[in-house]
This record gives C-alpha cells, structure tokens and sequence, in this order.
C-alpha cells in the first residue's frame, strides 16, 4: 500500500502550482466575473502547459494521465479557484473521448482538442430531463433537454449521453454535438460560484455515425466510469478547496488581534481550527481512496467508494468553508476576501452529482460497506 | 499511489485469519459476540498463544521479540484480531512500558523485564494521574526522595487501570521542585507488592471497579528502578504521545462493533422490528461506515510511505486520529444501544444489580455506551487534542498543498 506520486506526477503538480501562483490571483477573478473571453484566452494557456490534452495518449499529446494525475490538477486548481471547466472538459470528455473514440475521431479531434481550438464539454443526467436518440436514415437524431450542461458555456462541442428510443443492449449512447449545430439551443449562466454552465435543447438535432462515442446499448458501464472520474475529479477540488481555506484562516488568526491577542490564542477558535484540520485530512484520505477506486474494475466498489467519498467530502467541504468565514467575523462576508469564494464553491461541489445526503441514502440502501459479522 | 493490498498481504490475512479461527479458543471469541467485557485471564490466555507464535508483540524491534513486519502488514494483524473477536494487548505492556524500556531503559532493566511483558508473566499499570493533576499532568506532586540506594515515595495516584491485578507499576513521580514542573519528573518502576502501596477500588459508571486509587506512604523503591535518568521523566512520556501511532484509532475496533451491529439489527427484536428498516437508524449506521473508511485511510495514511507531509513531532495527525477514533468508537456503542432498544433497559440480573454482568448482550449495552465515555477523556482528553492541533497549526508550516 504506497501514498506516495511518483516523480513525474510532482513534477506535474509543482509546474500547475507554480502557474497558478503566478497567473491566476484572486483580484483577476473578481475585476472580471463573467468574462468569457479572458477564460478562453486562460484555456489555451492550460493547453500550453499540456494540461488540458493529459489524459490523451502521447501520440495524441498527451501523458495518459489517469485520476492520480486528475486528482493533482484538480486539487490545485480547487485551492486557486480555478473556474475554467477543466472538470467536464478534460476529465470526463477528454477521457471520454480518449478512452472510448474510434481512431478515426481521435486522429480528427484529439489533437484539436488538446490544442484548445476546439472545447468539448460532458453532459450526462439520469433522472429527470432525459435526451433521446431515435435511429434516421444519416444516423441519428437527439430530442429532448439537458440543463446544468457544465462548462456548456464555453464549450463548441458536447459529449451528451441520450436514452435511446426504443430501447437497445443497456438503453444508453454517447453522442458528440455541435453547438452550433442546427437542432441545438443553448442557454448559459453562472452558477454562484462563477462556473459556467448551460441548459441544452436539442431538436431534431441530427449525429452522424462518426460522431458516436462507442456502441449505442453497451456504454452504459462507459457513462458510469466517466462520472466516477467526475465525482473523484470533485473531490479533489474540494481538497484542495480546503486546504486553503485552512489556510487562509491561521493567516488570518495569527494576525488579526481583537482584544489585544492574536485571534489564535483564543481557545474556542483555536479549537474550531483544529475541527477544520480534522475535516480536511479525513477529505484527503477519501480523495485518494477515490482517485484509487477510479482504477477498479467492480463497478459495484467503485461506486461505494465514491459515494463515501462524495458523503464525507460534500460534508467536511461544507464544514471547512462555512468555518473559514465564521472565523474571518464580517471581513469573511466581502467579495474582497477569497473564504466567501472558496464556501461558495465547496457547496455548489456538494450539491453536484449528487450531494452528500443523496450519496449516503444510496450507500445506506445499498447495505453500506461493512460487510455483517457471521458468528 | 497504489491503495490495494498486495497478493502478499492478502496471503498474510488469511494466515492470520486461519491461525486465528484453529487456535483462539471459541469461548473467549464468543465473549466478543456477546459484548462482554475480556478479564486478565482472556487476555492473558489469548495474548500468550499469540507469544507462541511470535506474534505477541510485532511492534518492537526483532532483538526483542518483534516481527519486523511493514507498517501495513501490522495493521492487518490487528484487522485481523478484532474480526475474529481477539482480546486487545494488553497496551500499558506493549504499547507502553515496552516500548519505553527498549528506548531508554538499561540493558539490565530490559534483560530482566522485557521478555516476561512479551510473555505476558508480569502484567504493568501506569501510575500517571493524580486528583489534582489530570489534564494538566506535569503538576504531579507523589514525591520521590533519593536516599542512598534507594528512593522513598510518598504520594498518590489515580485513574489507575487495574492496579489489584498488576505486577508492577511505572510511576511518574517528582524528583525535583525548583525550576519548571516538566524538568523535576522522574520515571519509576515500581513492584506493586512492595511495602507501603495501598489500592483501593473505584466504582464508574459503567458499574465495573477497574479504575483504582494507589497510595504510597514511603514505599522504598531502589535506585536501579529509575528509568533513564533522573528528571527526565516527562521526556520519556512524551515519548509515548508519539510513538504510538500505528493502531491509536482502534478502528478495528469500531469495524469490529460494526460488523456485529449490522448482524443483530438485521434480526427481528424482541419488541418485533428490524432495526436495520428504520431509515434514520441505517442511514447513521451507514455514515458511521463513511467516517470509519475516511479515519482508516488517514491511519494507513499516516504508516505507509509518503503518506503524510510531516513525520516529525510537529504533526498534528497524531492527535487527530485518538481524537476521531475516540469519538467513532463512542459512535459505534451508541448506535450498538440504538439497536438493543428497550431491551437495553429492563433485563436486571438474578441478583438485582441492575449494572453487573449480564449474559444478553442488549442489556449489557448500556454499561458498555457508559464505559465508552472514557475513550475521549482517558489518553489526553479530546479538549487537549484541540490544544495540541491547534498549538502544531500555528506554529509549524503552513498546512495543505501535499497532496
């Protein structure tokens, strides 16, 4: 049982965190919310860096980067308040695309992606909004909505997952749209946390057979290893999400003095510190347990361990976010400081793909993980 | 990062699993089952088949009777023994005194000591706490008197586990009232049959007279009983604080309750339910399961290679994980008490004692969730775990980043 990353991957982590220690500060952030042109131009610089084509074999520029390496980005882009959509884009679509595409698709685009000319966002939802795809003469054609598309703002291309008609092998496909394509309407947004995200609708909106992902009736198992990375990838974010609210708040309490002490001789708060350090190593623990599960062939374990990871992360995310501001007194309720930023961010990770109550009524119903003693 | 065991260390599990289920007798195995707490005699029956195997005490180094096993396989053996319903060691003799006695005891002192701890011959009590000194320990005043070859020591101690039973005690006492109290301690070994030492029984709630009250009214102790050297006592307890790392969670423990929780809720009750049907009673069983999983990633976290960012003193994962183990295992007897319902509280014994032994496990639940209080004041309350976290994140480095 080893902890430890390897050289390459230090390396990796040290070459993102020094880019974003140097590039992506907070006052960036705020002076411009919304604006998605400096996002665009922030995408291509992960592309530089070859972030954004990691998961990609070295042919298509990339390392085959797999949850470790997610887990890495990820934790330092959650630490920096990252808004680009790395998650939806590199983690799930990119592996989605580098994973299950047919040569033919992955000579076209991969290298195009990896370049950043062209941005491929994952839209996968189970229940409720459905997409569907019925068989057509040219291929096929998707009807239907998708809302909360993330990174469906600034994405050209999606990789959405429809129900298809009429049923077939395990019901579902995976179909690589065209925003821009006729048959397609989007809306975009902000989430509170200044991710960008889209609802999606789609008439008619016509996919050739070059542009399915995989075998129609038999991706399903597919579509569920894509969102596990998502659900690992999100942790991971949260992770390093914490660790700098952590942070942030001994910065501040050893230097903020009310009553002419230091903050951080006061035991009450002292004590709270030391609950959020509880709280973020626990989350760290799972993270790795996460990422580690990702490799698991037993879609029965992986996906219990992503839903303790889910469980315990939304909630110490929760926990460590809404302490750091506590703990900050008024200055943590500015969008000046970045604790307001960071438990903004920490919920909405929660409230995704399932949120921590969600996860654990479904680890509950599922008999939980400790297997019943037989004397 | 690799998480799963190795085919060798699978291989190492079923070995102690089957060594376990041929040798272990089944009626202290079945103690385990029924919720009944060990005696000396389980433990020292169970621990000394163990010594036979070389197993009895794997943390200490190989010149001493250690395996010499990794990190990871320990914590497997240990898995292993609360699975299979195994008396914990005793923890004063290998945990403590042990361990101490190989660092800084003389060669004389480990010659004559140490195999007969291994072998479980002498059974060790800590003499530590004092009514007036608890959290705040270094204020200690069972004085020791250094006369000739021999010291006299007068005093008191308290919370003292077990001393009617034990061989011998290591005592903390003060050599030295000038300067700071942590500089003027020493550590003694004292044989409990010595003239002058007097035990008298403390009941707790949980209706058990474990703890003890020890008083020394100029009990002669000689001089090469003193561990180490003199006023250094207090070294060689925080010593201890860190050493102990590897199973300070005892989440085998609480997998252990777990395990067994999840067979008996799933039976009918008494009172005709299933407790395991209950939504809010599965869903807290299942968030015990997610906090447990997450505390003993953090423990193979902190023993396995690259695990952690700070190995050195300075780190606050020691505290973190007694703390969260405490309060987990608080947890999992809770929860064991949920389970038991009203059967917990109406099954007195044929002699009307309403907290003794009793053969049914439910009711003995409640003197169990009561015992189980301890586990966040006992070993440095969960308050000063707080102070000492918070003291180790404002001074050393910043935290986070390490992945």
């Amino acid at each position: 049982m080893n902890f430890e990353i390897s050289e390459q991957q230090r390396m990796l982590r040290d070459t993102v965190a020094a880019f974003l220690e140097k590039e992506y500060r907070l006052e960036r952030r705020c002076a411009d919310p919304g604006g998605r042109v400096g996002r665009r131009a922030m995408w291509r610089r992960f592309c530089e860096l070859g972030l954004v084509g990691l998961p990609f074999a070295p042919d298509y520029d990339g390392i085959s980067g797999g949850s470790v390496e997610n887990m890495l980005v990820l934790q330092a882009f959650g630490g920096a308040l990252v808004v680009e959509p790395y998650l939806s884009c590199v983690v799930m679509a990119g592996n989605a695309l580098g994973h299950l595409g047919d040569p033919d698709m992955q000579r076209r685009l991969l290298p195009r992606v990896a370049a950043g000319d062209v941005m491929v966002a994952w839209s996968h939802s189970e229940a409720g909004e459905t997409v569907r795809a019925s068989r057509t003469a040219g291929g096929w054609a998707l009807n239907g909505e998708r809302r909360l598309v993330l990174g469906g703002g600034m994405a050209d291309q999606v990789l959405v997952t429809a129900v298809i008609e009429g049923g077939r092998g395990d019901g579902w496909g995976i179909f690589l749209v065209d925003i821009e394509q006729p048959g397609v309407g989007r809306s975009t947004y902000l989430m509170p946390d200044g991710h960008d995200a889209a609802d999606l609708r789609f008439v008619g909106a016509e996919v050739t057979e070059d542009r399915v992902i995989g075998q129609p009736g038999a991706v399903l198992q597919h579509i569920a290893w894509v969102q596990d990375l998502g659900v690992a990838g999100l942790c991971a974010e949260a992770v390093g999400a914490m660790a700098e609210c952590l942070r942030t708040t001994v910065e501040h309490m050893k230097t903020r003095q009310q009553f002419g002490v230091p903050l951080s001789t006061m035991q009450a708060l002292q004590h709270k510190a030391a609950d959020m350090l509880m709280e973020l190593e626990m989350s760290r623990s799972m993270t790795m347990y996460a990422a580690a599960c990702c490799n698991d062939e037993d879609v029965a374990i992986r996906a219990k361990a992503l839903s303790a990871a889910k469980v315990r992360i939304g909630q110490g995310g929760r926990f460590v976010g809404q302490a750091s501001v506590q703990m900050h007194g008024a200055i943590g309720m500015t969008e000046d400081c970045k604790v307001g930023h960071l438990l903004r961010r920490l919920v909405v990770i929660d409230m995704l793909f399932g949120d921590s109550d969600a996860h654990l009524q479904r680890l509950a119903d599922a008999g939980g993980l400790i297997e019943a003693a037989t004397w | 990062m690799d998480l799963k065991f190795t085919p060798e260390e699978d291989r190492f599990r079923m070995e102690v699993r089957n060594f376990l289920e041929t040798h272990m007798p089944a009626d202290i195995r079945r103690k385990a089952a029924e919720g009944r707490a060990f005696d000396k005699r389980d433990t020292v029956t169970a621990q000394r088949i163990l010594y036979g195997k070389g197993w009895s005490v794997p943390g200490w180094s190989p010149e001493w009777g250690g395996t010499g096993w990794s990190p990871v396989r320990t914590h497997i053996f240990r898995d292993e023994n609360y699975r299979a319903g195994v008396p914990e060691p005793h923890s004063i003799n290998i945990s403590m005194i042990g361990p101490m006695l190989i660092a800084f005891g003389s060669e004389q002192q480990k010659r004559r000591l140490l195999p007969r701890i291994a072998a479980y011959e002498d059974w060790w009590c800590q003499g530590f706490s004092e009514p007036s000194a608890g959290s705040d320990l270094a204020s200690l005043r069972t004085k020791a008197q250094r006369v000739g070859d021999h010291y006299l020591v007068s005093g008191q101690k308290i919370w003292t586990s077990q001393s009617y039973q034990a061989d011998w005690m290591f005592c903390l006492v003060r050599t030295r009232s000038e300067g700071k109290p942590q500089q003027g301690i020493s550590m003694l070994l004292i044989d409990m049959r010595t003239p002058g030492l007097t035990v008298r029984r403390i009941r707790s709630i949980d209706g058990g007279e474990h703890l003890t009250e020890v008083f020394f009214d100029n009990v002669r102790v000689p001089s090469e009983n003193l561990l180490g050297e003199e006023n250094r006592g207090w070294d060689y307890a925080r010593y201890l604080l860190g050493h102990e790392r590897s199973n300070i969670t005892r989440v085998g423990l609480a997998k252990a309750r777990v395990a067994h929780l999840k067979a008996i809720s799933a039976r009918r009750s008494s009172a005709g339910d299933i407790r395991l049907d209950a939504p809010r009673f599965r869903t807290r069983l299942a968030q015990l399961e997610v906090d447990l999983l997450a505390l003993e990633m953090t423990q193979l976290r902190v023993i396995s290679t690259g695990g952690t960012h700070r190995g050195d003193r300075t780190d606050p994962i020691t505290s973190v994980l007694k703390l969260k183990g405490s309060e987990l295992n608080q947890e999992a007897v809770e929860l064991l008490l949920s389970a038991a319902g009203t059967d917990a509280l109406y099954k007195p014994n044929p002699a009307g004692d309403p907290m003794a032994e009793n053969p049914d496990w439910a009711s003995r639940s409640f003197s169990n969730y009561c015992f189980f209080r301890a586990m966040t004041i006992f070993g440095g309350t969960s308050e000063v775990q707080r102070n000492i976290i918070a003291r180790m994140l404002f001074s050393g480095p910043a935290p986070g980043g390490e992945s």
